[in-house]
């Protein structure tokens, strides 16, 4: 279990699947690639964090954010601007 | 001899610059030619701490820095002979890694702290890969040791910003020590099983 300290937290992100039906009939899946802003759950939050909950919903900016196991771990500190906002 | 605030007072001799004898450790610089092109290698010096000014050093202790700390001669206080007397900010504008022990091991301070790497896990069973193809991990490792009244403790799986672990490379008595070390604002997260 991956514990955030300070202002930093933890998200899952969604992962956005596209089905694509090809002319031989199969159903193709394209996952989207990482992109500059992806949407994604709060997990879990450092003791500093005021500006959202465990469970909401936020954009956030992946780049340079540590990924363990599928999951980032993003600060929230005003000076960093990595969530850009929560959709709930 | 009284540093303002938030700095303490070290002496070093100018003319040592193969190694640092202190009693009975003898600190080398690494050989040129042992350098590679890592740049997440970092080679320390030390001098002796004459005045701590709260600083959490002791009279006598042998702080660990970057070398280039050394050749700022702005300031530099006074010269006897070689042996030169230096200010050092411990502020947070410097970077100190902490101090050597008895045993020559580096004990952190100023919130750096001894980490171990850990290596990737194993992609698969069927494929052994070898010790020169093991990767590690780049965010995850292990606390070793943690600078006084840490929030972390030493056993504790950390995980860092990705190349904010420094190695550094020194070597003691003839035989050559490898310390990877880690800034507190680097690590984001604990891992716990």
């Amino acid at each position: 279990m991956i514990q955030p300290l300070d202002s930093y937290v933890l998200i899952k992100p969604e992962q956005i699947k596209n089905e694509v039906e090809t002319k031989s009939g199969i159903i193709g899946v394209i996952i989207t690639p990482k992109i500059n802003y992806i949407q994604g759950e709060i997990i879990a939050i450092g003791k500093d964090v005021d500006c959202v909950k465990v469970g909401d919903i936020v954009v956030f900016q992946p780049i340079h954010a540590p990924e363990v196991d599928g999951y980032f771990i993003v600060n929230t500190s005003e000076n960093d601007n990595r969530i850009l906002y929560k959709k709930n | 001899m009284k540093p303002l605030k938030n700095r303490f007072i070290v002496k070093f001799d100018s003319e040592q610059k193969e190694y640092f004898q202190y009693g009975t450790l003898k600190l080398y610089s690494p050989q040129r030619g042992l350098r590679n092109e890592d740049a997440k290698v970092a080679y320390p010096t030390v001098a002796e701490v004459v005045e701590p000014n709260g600083s959490g050093f002791n009279v006598g202790d042998l702080a660990v820095f970057p070398h280039t700390i050394l050749d700022n001669k702005s300031k530099y206080i006074k010269k006897e002979g070689s042996i030169v007397y230096m200010t050092i900010p411990f502020d947070g504008s410097e970077p100190i890694f902490g101090k050597i022990g008895s045993k020559g091991e580096i004990i952190p301070m100023f919130n750096n702290y001894v980490c171990k790497r850990m290596e990737e896990a194993k992609q698969s069973n069927i494929i052994i890969t070898p010790d020169s193809y093991k990767k590690n991990n780049p965010y995850k490792g292990i606390v070793l040791a943690s600078p006084p009244n840490s929030d972390i403790l030493e056993g504790t799986t950390v995980i860092w910003y990705k190349h904010s672990d420094y190695k550094l490379h020194y070597n003691v008595n003839g035989e050559e020590r490898e310390t990877i070390v880690v800034k507190r604002e680097d690590i984001v997260a604990t891992c716990k099983n």
